[in-house]
């Protein structure tokens, strides 16, 4: 079994979380699961890729949307789709079609949230809590240590892509684009890439950071 | 003139890059409206290089959020879109320790 189909399984049914949903939830099951792989592909190591692939751009969307819940809303979206292709809903293009739920969704989130916040009216909007300057200074000694695990050339340019004030990072970066000989868009894909396994390294240990070499 | 010819498509492409970065900042913070959302949203599920662009937009945003480069107005909006999720948290506590770090290394270097 492909590591794509088992990661699926793990996530098909994950932990509840506290997020309000809309409507009463569909219970997916498995034959329903087993049908919205299919009418993504008929093979199923390409299917569960597209899976993947779809499940995390809806939780992109949810996030640049501000919604609280993203993976959730993302796992409501890919139930009702389930719940339809049960019902025999044939989907032709599924980029939009997913899209196209998903919104709906979003109206609805957003609805709730009015008809909360107006029960609510003089509640102030919630912050985060601020984390402690132990927990601040623990976390830097940790991204200091998987900066060490990072090649010269990707540390080197992790430092000089970010530093800088806005007016200032534009130049750097051009000109670290031409001294690297490539695009300014492939530089920051390159930065966005190394940015990403730092978190990772930096939130989850060291052994996360081999892929950064 | 060839020098010339391809600095001037370097600058041109620099120039559309910028405006597609406030574009999407503008997205980010909730600026536009439901139709350029859709557009964005649409060419980023088409289009995965446009996706990771989002994403770089967005990690200089939170950037600038720390470094406290955000104009009142949109430092109002990152933290009603930002602070929402627990992931985006996430990723702004990060920001925080690279400013840090990046900046401590540079002065070092």
């Amino acid at each position: 079994m492909s590591s794509s189909v088992l990661t699926i399984q793990n996530c098909i049914f994950p932990e509840m979380h506290a997020a309000p949903t809309p409507r009463r939830r569909w219970v997916l099951t498995q034959d329903a699961f087993d049908k919205l792989l299919t009418s993504l592909d008929e093979d199923r190591d390409t299917a569960s890729e597209k899976y993947l692939e779809i499940r995390s751009n809806l939780i992109r969307f949810f996030q640049w949307r501000g919604t609280p819940f993203p993976e959730d809303h993302a796992d409501e979206t890919i139930n009702r789709i389930a719940k339809r292709v049960s019902e025999k809903e044939e989907i032709r293009n599924p980029a939009s079609y997913y899209l196209g739920v998903a919104r709906m969704l979003l109206l609805e989130i957003n609805r709730e949230r009015i008809r909360e916040q107006q029960a609510l009216t003089e509640m102030p909007i919630s912050q985060f809590e601020s984390e402690s300057s132990e927990d601040f200074d623990e976390r830097i000694e940790l991204l200091r240590s998987c900066l060490r695990h990072l090649s010269d050339e990707n540390r080197q340019l992790i430092l000089q892509y970010y530093h800088g004030e806005k007016g200032e990072k534009i130049d750097s970066r051009r000109k670290l684009s031409e001294r690297l000989g490539i695009s300014v868009n492939t530089l920051r894909m390159r930065a966005l890439r190394i940015r990403e396994e730092l978190q990772r390294c930096a939130e989850n240990g060291h052994e996360h950071c081999q892929a950064m070499r | 003139m060839a020098e010339i010819r391809h600095s001037y498509i370097r600058d041109r492409d620099m120039r559309d890059d910028l405006s597609d970065d406030a574009q999407l900042t503008r997205y980010l913070l909730g600026e536009l409206t439901e139709e350029e959302q859709v557009e964005i949203e649409e060419r980023a599920f088409r289009d995965r290089r446009y996706l990771l662009e989002i994403e770089a937009v967005e990690c200089d945003l939170i950037d600038d959020y720390v470094r406290g480069a955000l104009s009142e107005v949109e430092r109002r909006q990152f933290e009603e879109r930002f602070l929402a999720s627990e992931k985006r948290r996430r990723k702004l506590e990060f920001a925080k320790s690279l400013e840090a770090v990046a900046g401590e290394l540079c002065e070092n270097s």
